[in-house]
């Protein structure tokens, strides 16, 4: 078996979510569900001297879908059996005839990765667009980044392309899932 | 409770027998007669019964709004109607980037396909500007239109008619303004005009140094240099062509990048090794410092300098001209007794001193090094200082003409040239206005002459010959929300006296819609044939193919001005028996007479794009002028690079139009008195989420960038004003409503509202989106009497 | 004058003729903004006052034609008619389909291509006009007037195989398309008209189009087992 994951550099996110309208339109989702979500990270003041500032503002950006987790809480938690993970690449899906839409796995993953859809009252999420892959194609959110800041494979690779950091400023531990995934980490979010 | 089955049934029984007993005591003939109108659903032609298997047709296109990016958009056509939208997909190289869409490439569809297109032309029918409006026919259209237009004429003159200044078509060939000055050139001439919103002060200033606007070079000699400075240059959210892909590439192989911008921009996130906060309107303070800096330390290019410029220091300085003019004595105050130091800058810009020594020392000695200037500095009320500021320091350290600098000033260069139908000449010659200046132009026209930038007037004609009295406004939101100071513009456009005509096209009800008098609604670019080439610096092309048919009764601008010109009795003319579709084949082959490389149009139908790989193109400004300066000299009066400028010094305006680049306090700056009352200043920016104001009505666009007001921290504690929270931002010229955002990207002292909003007052007339030009002024720049559009002082409170 | 199909009850060529009879009043009001010639005409012809037994919030389309001042009343519900379907402005009840089924809340989404393949089915299209795409196949007076061809060629046809795909393919519009939107797009016209006119035909477009399900249910079942 493979392991799918992202790699996400982080260094180059300038927050311009193009990743996240691929992924809307790719998905035709609605406002408000988001399978990929870009989160700011800003901190830090500035020091007036003299009359001058100096400044000290630390600011990133994340790019983050689901992270396909080698422990996946949102499958520990779903009573159902909905959640699952997928044999052949790791892939976490919802089975859609077994979710009740309880909203478990929201409460359960730390990354938000679940996305409820009101409409049908089901839990809807990244399927890392195994559809395009099938076809040659990139996953949406990978093909559309400007910066060429993501980039998607066998997770093994990906690690030995560009090394193992996946905890960075602002995202849970990695243990708690252990998640897919590579950060090359923005400066001011080591 | 749930009735009893015996219950139901009875009732139902009971409706039939009403439905029954309603239906044959009806009489009218248009119920029981057929349907009066006519019949719409009929037998199919070709009666295949069953649908035939999907048939995927996939068409390249661009739209041609006024977006720096332009990216290639391919269509997914099934049946006729547009499925699914993707992207540039081809090999992904240094020298041959794919042109992917950012997020305002991803919204098309719902830009085609919303529900809220302006669909059938409209006649005002309430007062203007109140929104009014009633269907009429494309005949009832054209035919008001020529004998309003006809009247207008014969009474004012042909001077009184005006196309406004529109972008909605700018990287077309065939713009629907163009098209109308045509129209209007067949029949006497008209008021053109010069300038544009986004570029007055550097298209005007870039000159008066260089001789050109040509100032750019390819975007992979980014990667030769040592520094990139942006200064107040954020390409990531614009999208300038692909000038963020080739900051980043230069970034990956060590290059250091500064980016000098009020607000910690995306760019300055996602590209910046440096981000260094600036107050708005101060530029040249800082300029001037980083002067002093390399002057005083002599770290300028003496060679450099002598056989390339003039006007640096009192040796080398334009005949005629007193003592103590020139570059060097300004900086270290010669005459005002004010040596331009940083300590000085400090005060006034709020960068720190030995910020601004350091900056100086590593631009002025890691050559090459390439201060990009954006385009947002010089959109304040002396904006032309920045331009001239920054092509200054790139002379005097020697960074002009080679590979990894930068001339700095306007930037273009285009390596891909496209042919635009042309619009015949104008019989009143090259009369033009500022275009920032057309509502001065309906109010007092008659009195504005050289002084207000009116350019061609005829000999013995002091001032224009009449006010504006017709008003196309095709394609574009500059009739209000784009233009400065919404509610005076709407005082006089609403008056109807003043303005007699005004012909709007749309694709949707925006601000500027409203105030027409005659609304016609466009097609859009899924609907019709153009060419489309992006900001400088350019690279590619794209042939913006039709991919369905005109929806509802929306029509292209050609197609309607057609109509239009036969009504005039000047169709010949006009189309020179070409279509949409001809033209655009006529343009590819001129453009092939010139660049042989042009594909011809199958070519370019079936590759969608040409784009002129970088590998052997490297373009570098000046190259020539600085390898062999004998054989070429600079444009200029001199035929150098023009630190001191005569002709600006013959303006003899010193304050306002200095001959060498100064720090000029600015009004409703953080000098002006005014700041007692209202003490932040208030800058605009391009937002990711829109372009201009197009697509402020997409609803996925607005989830990924709500219209928000930036403030600091401090700011926001002293007003007690929370995040998330609505205020109320005003000045002397309106208020606006809207949610600020809390943040520390932004310096203390300065708010920052995107610009695009659609203008949307309430019935006190307080703007409840977030339109800054709520808020900006009509007073335009000194030289190029372009807008000041970044240059405010507010106060805000909450709401 | 009713056509009397012998492979129906009299009863059931009553009802057939009664929902012609509705679907076309339903297409006049929503195809059109009303003028004067059409008001007087429904008013003594088109017997609306019947129609209250049938549904009590037909009541407030029946004060539409009681009014007091009638110019003045037609005049606000051709403005009505404008505001709600026809712009300039954003539209309150966009009269599409595709803009309550589709995510994206646009048009030519999945239902245009659904009511197309339906229409196409029984031979039928959307008229097209040279180089105009004038109109998305799944507006709402194209899905009325599908249904009363349906109707009409229900009533003429003799054979009972026919009959049975036409009765299906009304069931079809119904369960898979109308039922689908039209409760939301008939809110939406009641929530933003201004007239009674309007708001009168938001609720008689919701009611009759879930009382027509039962009816055609009905014929369907009647027609299966004779």
């Amino acid at each position: 078996m493979v392991q799918l994951g992202f790699f996400i550099n982080n260094e180059y996110c300038n927050g311009c979510k193009a990743c996240v309208i691929a992924c809307k339109d790719k998905n035709d989702l609605e406002v408000g569900v988001n399978f990929r979500r870009v989160y700011e990270n800003s901190e830090g003041d500035y020091v007036e001297r003299d009359e001058a500032f100096i400044q000290n503002i630390q600011t990133f950006f994340t790019s983050i879908s689901c992270n396909h987790c080698e422990n996946p809480a949102c499958v520990k938690g779903c009573p159902t059996g909905a959640m699952h993970k997928r044999e052949e690449d790791g892939v976490v899906l919802v089975d859609q005839n077994k979710c009740v839409g309880c909203k478990y796995c929201i409460w359960n993953c730390p990354y938000g990765g679940p996305q409820y859809n009101e409409k049908i009252g089901k839990m809807t999420k990244c399927d890392f667009c195994i559809d395009l892959i099938d076809k040659g194609e990139n996953p949406a959110c990978v093909g559309a980044c400007p910066m060429r800041a993501l980039d998607y494979g066998p997770i093994d690779e990906l690690r030995k392309k560009y090394g193992n950091v996946r905890d960075i400023k602002g995202l849970p531990s990695s243990s708690i899932t252990e998640p897919n995934i590579v950060i090359n980490a923005n400066k001011y979010a080591k | 409770m749930s009735k009893s089955l015996f219950d139901r049934i009875n009732e139902r029984s009971l409706s039939r027998r009403s439905f029954i007993k309603w239906s044959s005591a009806v009489t009218a003939p248009v119920i029981i007669g057929g349907i009066a109108s006519e019949t719409k659903i009929v037998d199919k032609v070709n009666a295949a019964g069953t649908v035939k298997a999907s048939n995927e047709q996939i068409l390249s296109t661009c739209s041609t709004i006024n977006c720096g990016g332009r990216c290639l958009i391919r269509a997914h056509i099934n049946d006729g109607v547009i499925t699914r939208l993707s992207t540039d997909i081809k090999e992904d190289t240094f020298e041959l980037p794919q042109l992917r869409a950012c997020i305002r490439g991803r919204g098309y569809r719902q830009f085609v396909y919303n529900p809220d297109r302006l669909k059938y032309p409209m006649k005002r029918v309430g007062k203007r500007g109140e929104g009014k409006f009633e269907r009429i026919s494309w005949e009832e259209a054209i035919e008001y239109i020529a004998k309003e237009l006809t009247r207008l004429t014969d009474k004012h003159g042909p001077a009184s008619r005006y196309s406004n200044y529109s972008t909605g078509h700018s990287g077309s060939i065939i713009g629907a303004g163009n098209m109308i000055q045509k129209i209007f050139a067949l029949t006497g001439g008209y008021l053109g005009y010069h300038n544009s919103y986004s570029s007055a002060q550097t298209s005007t200033a870039t000159p008066y140094t260089y001789g050109t606007t040509q100032t750019g070079n390819t975007l992979n000699t980014l990667s030769d240099s040592k520094l990139i400075i942006l200064w107040g240059h954020n390409p990531v959210e614009t999208r300038w062509g692909v000038t963020d892909y080739y900051v980043k590439k230069a970034k990956e192989t060590g290059v250091k990048v500064v980016v000098i911008d009020p607000r910690q921009s995306n760019t300055a996130v996602g590209l910046a090794d440096e981000w260094i906060p600036i107050l708005p309107t101060t530029d040249n303070a800082m300029m001037d410092a980083m002067q002093y800096v390399i002057i005083s330390e002599k770290l300028y290019d003496k060679n450099f300098i002598d056989k390339y410029c003039v006007g640096f220091d009192e040796e080398n300085m334009p005949e005629g001209v007193p003592q103590g003019e020139s570059l060097v004595g300004y900086i270290l105050g010669d005459k005002d007794g004010v040596a331009k130091t940083p300590e000085w800058a400090e005060k006034i810009c709020k960068v720190p001193a030995e910020t601004i020594r350091k900056l100086a020392r590593e631009y002025a000695t890691n050559k090459p090094s390439a201060l990009l200037q954006g385009w947002g500095p010089q959109r304040q009320a002396f904006g032309e200082q920045f331009v001239r500021g920054g092509t200054v320091l790139a002379a005097i350290t020697g960074n002009v003409g080679i590979r990894g600098g930068w001339a700095s000033g306007s930037g273009y260069i285009s390596l891909v040239k496209t042919t635009s139908v042309p619009k015949g000449t104008n019989p009143l010659g090259n009369l033009t206005i500022p275009c920032f200046l057309w509502t001065d132009a309906i109010v007092r026209g008659t009195e504005m002459g050289e002084k207000d930038g009116v350019k061609g007037l005829p000999e013995g004609q002091e001032t224009l010959p009449s006010n504006i009295k017709a008003i196309f406004n095709l394609a574009g939101n500059a009739l209000i929300n784009q233009h400065s100071d919404c509610n005076k513009t709407a005082e006089i456009l609403r008056n109807e006296n003043l303005a007699e005509l005004i012909v709007v096209s749309e694709i949707f009800m925006t601000p500027s819609a409203k105030f027409a008098d005659i609304l016609l609604p466009s097609n859009t670019f899924m609907e019709r044939w153009d060419i489309g080439t992006t900001w400088a610096p350019s690279q590619h092309a794209i042939l913006s193919q039709k991919c369905i048919e005109n929806m509802y009764e929306s029509k292209s601008d050609y197609e309607w001005l057609t109509m239009l010109a036969k009504k005039l009795g000047i169709e010949k003319e006009f189309t020179e028996g070409k279509s949409e579709l001809d033209w655009v084949k006529w343009s590819i082959e001129e453009s092939r007479k010139k660049d042989p490389h042009f594909p011809t149009f199958e070519e370019f139908k079936k590759q969608g794009i040409y784009q002129v790989s970088l590998e052997n193109n490297a373009v570098i400004a000046f190259e020539k002028q600085i390898k062999d300066p004998e054989n070429n000299k600079f444009e200029t009066p001199s035929g150098k690079i023009e630190i001191f400028s005569k002709a600006l010094w013959d303006m003899n305006n010193p304050e306002e139009i200095p001959a060498i680049p100064k720090y000029v306090a600015s009004w409703e700056g953080p000098e002006d008195p005014l700041t007692k009352k209202y003490p932040l200043q208030l800058i605009g920016w391009h937002y990711k989420r829109r372009c201009h104001s197009t697509f402020d009505n997409n609803k996925w666009l607005e989830e990924a960038g709500p219209q928000v007001m930036w403030m600091n921290e401090r700011d926001a504690k002293q007003r007690k004003i929370k995040d998330g929270e609505r205020v109320r931002v005003y000045n002397d010229r309106g208020e606006v409503q809207m949610p600020v955002k809390i943040t520390n990207r932004i310096i203390p002292g300065t708010v920052a509202i995107p610009q695009g909003a659609w203008w949307s007052p309430d019935d006190k007339g307080i703007d409840q989106r977030g339109n800054i030009n709520t808020l900006t002024s009509q007073r335009p720049s000194p030289l190029a009497k372009g807008n000041p559009q970044h240059t405010n002082l507010v106060e805000v409170r909450k709401a | 004058m009713e056509i009397q199909n012998q492979l129906f009850t009299t009863e059931q060529n009553q009802l057939l003729s009664a929902r012609k009879k509705l679907y076309q009043l339903l297409h006049q009001l929503l195809s059109e903004p009303i003028s004067f010639e059409r008001f007087i005409e429904i008013k003594e012809q088109g017997y609306i006052d019947g129609l209250i037994e049938l549904d009590n919030s037909v009541q407030i389309l029946y004060d539409f034609f009681y009014c007091q001042d009638i110019d003045e009343s037609i005049q606000k519900a051709r403005e009505d008619f404008f505001r709600l379907f026809i712009g300039p402005d954003s539209l309150p009840a966009p009269p599409w389909e595709s803009v309550y089924r589709s995510k994206e809340r646009a048009l030519f989404d999945f239902p245009t291509f659904e009511v197309r393949n339906l229409y196409n089915q029984f031979g039928l299209e959307v008229r097209k006009r040279e180089n105009l795409h004038d109109e998305a196949d799944d507006h709402i007076v194209f899905e009325i007037e599908f249904m009363i061809a349906l109707i009409e060629k229900t009533q003429k046809e003799e054979e009972r195989d026919v009959i049975i795909k036409l009765l299906e393919g009304q069931k079809m519009l119904l369960s898979e398309h109308l039922s689908k939107w039209v409760p939301q797009f008939s809110l939406d016209i009641r929530n933003n008209a201004s007239t009674s006119l309007f708001i009168g035909i938001g609720y008689l477009l919701d009611f009759f189009t879930k009382f027509d399900c039962e009816l055609v249910d009905d014929l369907f079942v009647s027609i299966n087992n004779c």
